[in-house]
C-alpha cells in the first residue's frame, strides 16, 4: 500500500502506528473520524489552561529541546483576558496561592517568573500555627538556620495571586511566540480514539479531541484534533480522566473553604521587623556592643538574643470544634488572604455577615475561645445590631489570655468587598495518572485539603515533572505518548501526592478531634485529646529535625 | 519489723540446720548428702530474697539516690553566668594590661601601638590577634549601654571580656529588646502580682496541700464553710471551673451575667423589699427562708485562689447564688439539707467540691443517710443531670418571678419537706416515749 506522506508531524509516526492491528480498548467513548489533515495532529495537547497547564506548555516551549513539538492548549475562558487582568494595588483577587520555593525556582527556569507583578507578590518566613483546644503554638521557619550560619532568613513560601500567576504564563508565552498554541474559548465536547486509516495514518491508539469553539461571531464550530500526548489538566471534574476510564479515590470533607481578601492593622515597628523607626538606631546599630553572647562553640549559639528580620508571617489557627483552620496569608501593603476551612452551614453564616461583622468574627476565630467564636457566629447578623459583634468581640478580648506580641496574629480592620466566597473541599485521587497516551497533571490527578496550601504547588510540581518527562522522550528520541516513559512521571509523583493529600488528610481528621459531632465532644475526652495534640505539637517544634524535616518535604 | 527479722531468722535457722546436716553428712562423707543441703540452701536463699523486704527499701534509696545524682548531672551544664570569676595576678597577662603609657620604658609596652595616620604625637592600640568577644552588662538600661559604648569602657569589673581562638565573631544582626526580661519561676519567694483584689497565687503544692487540709476540716467540722470554700476553689481549676465558665459563656442569659457581674449582698439584695413581695416569687421564698434559718446573704467568703479573674467571679456567682438553690428546692440549712443540695449541684454544675462534700453521708446518723439514700440523692442526681444549668439563673431579674414557674422553666422536682419530715418523725418519736412512758412497763423510764 501506498503511504501518503503527510507533513511533518507523520515523520514522527512509527511503523507500528502505521501498520498496527488495533488493539483492545480501555477507553469508553467511541470512535470518531478523523481527517488525516496533519494540521490537527499534535503531538501534546493540554486540556485545561489553569496555572498547571499554563505552566506546563511554557515550560516544554521554553526549553529548547521540547520547543519544536506540536502543543495545544485547550481552554473554556478566554486567555486574553486573563492576560489583560489587572487590579488597583489596593484591591487583591480572592484566590491566591502560596506557591513554594522549589516551584518559585520552577517558574524561574522557564521565564515565567519575571513576568509576575513583584509588588502583588508576598514571600513569608514563618508560619505560626496554633491550636484553639490548648497552648500550644509551633513556628515553621528557618530561624535556627540562619542564626546557625549567619544568613538571612529563607522564605518559607511565597504568596501569588492565582490570575497574577496565570498572566505571568500568557506574557512569557507571548514572548515565546507561542500564543498559537493556545486554543481559548474551546471547550471539549467529546474525546475518543482515531481510526485506523487503512491509506494513511493509524491513529487507532490516538486520542481525538472534539472541540466546540464559541466566541467567534459565526456559530459554533467543531474541530476534531489528534494528540500525540494527551494531558489533562481540567480540575477535578476532568473530561480528560473519564476518557480514559480512570478512576478515583476519595471523600468529600462535608466542609467549605471560605476565602476573603482581609486588610490588616499595621503592625507597629517590632524589633523583627528590618526598618525600624527609632531615629537613633542607626546610630545604635554602629555604636552597640550588643554583639552575639558568647559560647563555647558556635553551633551552641543561642538564637535567644539574635532574631533575623522577617518579612511577613502566615498565620493558622485550629478550631477543632469549628471543622477546620483558620487562616490568615499574607499579602503586600498590610492585605492578607483568608481562607477558612468550616462546616457549610457556618460557611453560609460567614457569607451573609455584613463586612464589618465578618470583621469582627475573624478576629474573634484568631483569638477567642471556641464558646465566644460560636456565640458569635449565632448572634443575627441584620444591620440593626451592626456593633454587636464588635462590642462581643472587645468584651471577651479583655477575659482571654492573648499570645505574646511576637506570636499574635494580626488585627483584621476590613474585608475587601465582593471577596467573601467558598468553595467544597473533597479529598480526590486518582487510581492512576496515566494511560497510554495520557497523563493527568494538577487537579485533574489530586485534590488535596487546603489547609497546608500545597494543592497548586502538587500540581506544579507534576507540570515540571511531566515536562522532565516528555524532554527525557524527546532527548532519545521516543514517542512521547509512549506509557512506558511515562510511567516515570508517574512513579516521581503519584507517591508525592498520596503522601501530601494522606497526611494533610490526617493531620484535618485530628485537628478536628475534639470537636462538635465527633466522638469525643467538648469534654473531659475532647479536653484530653486537645492535650495530646498540644504534645504532639510541641514534639513537632523541639525534637531537632522534625519541623525542619517537613518544612524540607513540604517545600 | 517483725516480717523482716522472721524471714532472717527461718534464713538463720535454715542455714544453721543444714550446718548441722551438713557437718553430719561430711562425718559420713556420703556425696548424695553433700549435694542435698547445698542445694536446700540455694533454695533457702532464693526465698529468702524474695520475701524479704529489705530488699525493697534498698532499691528505693538506690533508685533515689541515683536519680538524684541523674538530675543534678543531667542538667544543663553550663549556663552564661556559671562560669566562676578567677583572681588573676596583674602582671600574668601583660597584653591585657593598659599601663602608664611612659614612653620612655619600652619594655612596658605589652601591647602592639602604632601612630594614626603617621600622627607620630598619638599612639594607638592595635587591634589584638586574638578574637575578643565583650558581653556588655545587659542589665543596664538600653540608653547607659549606648553610652557605655560611646566611652568605650575598658575591661573593668561591669564588662567581661573572654578571648576566643580561631572561631570568628558574629555582628551585625541586632538583638531585639524585649528578649532580656526574663521570666521567672513561679515560687514561694516570688509570687506573680495578684490578678483581682483578694487574689492570692498558690503554687501547685500549696494548691494539693489546701485541698488536702480543708477537706479533712470540712469532714471534721462540716459547719466550717470557709473550709468547704476553700476546698472548692483549690479543686475547681483549671478544668472544671473553666467548664463551668463556658457553660456560662455558651447561654444567653450567664453571658449577661457575666457582663454584668451583679452581685448578691445584702446591699444589693434588700431583704425590706423582698419580705413585702408576694408569697409565691421567688424574692419572698429567698427572704423566708434566709429568716428560717437565720442567715443573712452576706455569709459567703471571697474568692481568693483562683488565678483567672472571670473564674474567680463564676465561682464567686455560684457561692452567692447557694442560698437561692436552697430557696429553690426547700432543703434546709442543717447536714443532711446541705448534703442534698450539694448532690444536686455536683450533677448540675460539676464542681468537684460538691462531689466531695458528698463524704459528709458518713457522718450522718443512720436513718438520715437511709433517708439520703433513699430519697434525696436520687432526687438530686436525676433533676440535676436534667434540669437547666442554675449558673445561668440570673437571678436579680427573677426575684418577682412565680417559684412554680421557674422550677417548671428549670426542670426542677421539689423533693419532699425535709423539715417537716424530720419534725414528723421527732414528734412520733416522742409521742410513742410518752405513750411508753404513761404506760410505765417495768417502771423503767425510757
Amino acid at each position: 500500500m501506498s503511504l501518503r506522506v503527510a507533513s511533518r508531524p507523520s515523520k514522527y509516526l512509527c511503523k507500528s502506528c502505521r501498520f498496527d492491528l488495533s488493539r483492545a480498548r480501555k477507553r469508553k467513548y467511541g470512535t470518531s473520524s478523523i481527517t488525516s489533515n496533519p494540521q490537527d495532529i499534535y503531538d501534546v495537547v493540554t486540556v485545561g489552561g489553569g496555572p498547571v497547564g499554563l505552566a506546563l506548555l511554557t515550560a516544554l516551549k521554553s526549553s529548547p529541546a521540547t520547543s519544536h513539538l506540536r502543543c495545544a492548549l485547550i481552554e473554556t475562558q478566554t486567555l486574553p483576558k486573563q492576560k489583560s487582568w489587572d487590579l488597583p494595588p489596593d484591591q487583591y483577587s480572592n484566590r491566591a496561592s502560596s506557591i513554594t520555593p522549589t516551584n518559585q525556582s520552577f517558574l524561574e527556569s522557564i521565564g515565567a517568573w519575571k513576568h509576575l507583578d513583584l509588588r502583588r507578590v508576598q514571600p513569608y518566613d514563618e508560619m505560626q500555627v496554633g491550636d484553639a483546644g490548648n497552648d500550644a503554638s509551633i513556628q515553621f521557619d528557618w530561624k535556627a538556620e540562619a542564626v546557625r550560619y549567619n544568613a538571612p532568613l529563607r522564605t518559607v513560601a511565597t504568596m501569588v495571586e492565582n490570575a497574577n500567576l496565570t498572566r505571568a504564563l500568557l506574557r512569557r508565552l507571548e514572548e515565546l511566540d507561542a500564543e498559537d498554541c493556545l486554543l481559548s474559548s474551546s471547550s471539549v465536547a467529546s474525546i475518543g480514539n482515531g481510526i485506523d486509516d487503512p491509506e494513511g495514518l493509524n491513529l487507532s491508539n490516538w486520542p481525538v479531541i472534539s472541540l466546540n469553539s464559541a466566541g467567534t461571531a459565526e456559530s459554533s464550530s467543531t474541530r476534531q484534533i489528534a494528540a500525540r500526548l494527551l494531558i489533562g489538566a481540567d480540575g477535578i471534574n476532568s473530561p480528560v480522566r473519564t476518557f480514559a476510564g480512570i478512576s478515583t479515590n476519595g471523600w468529600d470533607y462535608n466542609r467549605h473553604g471560605v476565602v476573603a481578601t482581609l486588610k490588616l492593622e499595621p503592625q507597629p515597628d517590632s524589633p523583627f521587623s528590618s526598618s525600624s523607626s527609632d531615629p537613633n538606631s542607626a546610630l545604635e546599630d554602629f555604636l552597640s556592643d550588643d554583639t552575639q553572647t558568647t559560647s563555647t562553640s558556635p553551633s551552641q549559639a543561642t538564637n535567644e538574643n539574635i532574631t533575623p528580620s522577617n518579612r511577613a508571617t502566615a498565620y493558622q489557627r485550629f478550631l477543632p470544634s469549628l471543622g477546620g483552620p483558620i487562616a490568615i496569608l499574607p499579602l503586600p501593603n498590610n492585605h492578607a488572604s483568608l481562607v477558612w476551612s468550616t462546616t457549610p452551614q457556618i460557611a453560609s453564616t460567614l457569607k451573609s455577615l455584613s463586612p464589618s461583622a465578618l470583621a469582627s468574627t475573624i478576629n474573634a476565630a484568631l483569638r477567642l475561645n471556641e464558646v465566644d467564636i460560636k456565640y458569635m457566629l449565632s448572634l443575627p447578623s441584620s444591620s440593626d445590631n451592626e456593633h454587636d459583634h464588635e462590642s462581643e468581640l472587645t468584651w471577651r478580648l479583655q477575659h482571654t489570655p492573648q499570645p505574646p506580641p511576637a506570636r499574635a496574629p494580626p488585627m483584621i480592620t476590613a474585608v475587601q468587598p465582593h471577596t467573601p466566597a467558598s468553595f467544597p473541599l473533597r479529598l480526590r485521587n486518582a487510581s492512576s495518572y496515566i494511560s497510554p497516551r495520557l497523563a493527568l497533571a494538577g487537579d485533574a490527578a489530586h485534590t488535596i485539603h487546603p489547609l497546608a496550601g500545597q494543592g497548586l504547588n502538587l500540581g506544579l510540581g507534576d507540570a515540571e515533572a511531566l515536562a522532565r518527562c516528555i524532554l527525557g522522550s524527546v532527548a532519545c528520541g521516543a514517542d512521547v505518548g509512549d506509557a512506558m516513559r511515562l510511567e516515570g512521571y508517574s512513579a516521581e509523583r503519584y507517591g508525592r501526592a498520596v503522601e501530601m493529600g494522606g497526611g494533610v488528610d490526617v493531620l484535618n481528621g485530628v485537628y478536628q478531634m475534639g470537636g462538635e459531632g465527633s466522638l469525643s465532644g467538648d469534654g473531659v475526652v475532647g479536653g484530653l485529646l486537645g492535650r495530646m495534640r498540644g504534645l504532639g505539637m510541641w514534639v513537632v517544634g523541639n525534637v531537632p529535625g522534625v519541623k525542619e524535616g517537613i518544612m524540607r518535604r513540604a517545600g | 519489723m517483725s516480717a523482716m527479722f522472721r524471714a532472717t531468722q527461718i534464713l538463720r535457722a535454715d542455714v544453721a540446720g543444714s550446718m548441722k546436716s551438713m557437718g553430719q553428712s561430711m562425718q559420713n562423707m556420703k556425696p548424695d548428702a553433700m549435694k542435698g543441703p547445698n542445694k536446700q540452701q540455694d533454695t533457702v536463699l532464693k526465698r529468702g530474697a524474695r520475701r524479704d523486704p529489705e530488699l525493697y527499701v534498698l532499691l528505693g534509696i538506690m533508685s533515689g539516690a541515683f536519680g538524684l545524682a541523674g538530675w543534678y548531672f543531667g542538667r544543663k551544664p553550663t549556663s552564661a553566668t556559671s562560669e566562676a570569676e578567677v583572681s588573676v595576678a596583674n602582671s600574668s597577662m601583660p597584653w591585657e594590661v593598659e599601663g602608664d603609657h611612659d614612653h620612655e620604658d619600652h619594655s612596658k609596652h605589652f601591647k602592639y601601638q602604632y601612630h594614626p595616620r603617621g600622627d607620630k604625637g598619638s599612639t594607638k592600640n592595635a587591634p589584638s590577634a586574638l578574637n575578643t568577644v565583650v558581653i556588655p552588662n545587659v542589665t543596664l538600661p538600653r540608653d547607659l549601654r549606648l553610652l557605655r559604648a560611646i566611652i568605650r569602657a575598658p575591661a573593668s569589673a561591669s564588662s567581661r571580656t573572654i578571648t576566643r581562638i580561631g572561631t570568628t565573631t558574629t555582628s551585625g544582626l541586632r538583638a531585639p529588646n524585649e528578649k532580656r526580661q526574663q521570666t521567672r519561676h513561679f515560687s514561694i519567694l516570688n509570687r506573680p502580682p495578684p490578678n483581682y483584689p483578694g487574689h492570692v497565687p498558690l503554687t501547685f503544692i500549696e494548691r494539693l496541700g489546701l485541698a488536702a487540709g480543708s477537706a479533712i476540716a470540712s469532714l471534721a467540722n462540716p459547719r466550717r464553710g470557709d473550709m468547704i470554700a476553700a476546698l472548692g476553689e483549690a479543686t475547681a481549676q483549671p478544668f472544671f471551673i473553666r467548664r463551668l465558665k463556658e457553660r456560662m459563656l455558651a447561654d444567653p442569659t450567664g453571658r449577661r451575667i457575666l457582663r454584668d457581674r451583679p452581685r448578691i449582698t445584702s446591699k444589693t439584695m434588700s431583704l425590706e423589699r423582698l419580705r413585702k413581695l408576694p408569697d409565691n416569687t421567688v424574692g419572698r421564698t429567698y427572704a423566708a427562708w434566709l429568716d428560717r434559718e437565720g442567715v443573712t446573704p452576706d455569709t459567703r467568703d471571697q474568692v481568693r485562689y483562683i488565678d483567672d479573674e472571670e473564674e474567680a467571679y463564676v465561682m464567686q456567682r455560684y457561692r452567692e447564688c447557694h442560698d437561692f438553690y436552697h430557696a429553690v428546692t426547700g432543703l434546709p440549712i442543717f447536714v443532711e439539707g446541705e448534703v442534698g443540695l450539694k448532690a444536686f449541684e455536683f450533677a448540675n454544675t460539676g464542681l468537684p467540691m460538691t462531689g466531695l462534700s458528698l463524704a459528709a453521708i458518713l457522718r450522718l446518723k443512720p436513718a438520715e443517710r437511709q433517708r439520703m439514700f433513699e430519697t434525696y440523692l436520687p432526687w438530686a442526681f436525676s433533676n440535676g443531670l436534667k434540669s437547666k444549668d442554675v449558673i445561668n439563673v440570673y437571678w436579680e431579674e427573677e426575684l418577682e418571678t412565680d417559684v412554680e414557674d421557674l422550677r417548671a422553666r428549670l426542670g426542677i422536682e421539689q423533693p419532699p419537706d425535709l423539715r417537716q419530715t424530720r419534725k414528723q418523725i421527732r414528734d412520733a418519736k416522742k409521742a410513742a416515749k410518752e405513750a411508753k412512758q404513761t404506760v410505765g412497763v417495768d417502771g423503767v423510764i425510757l
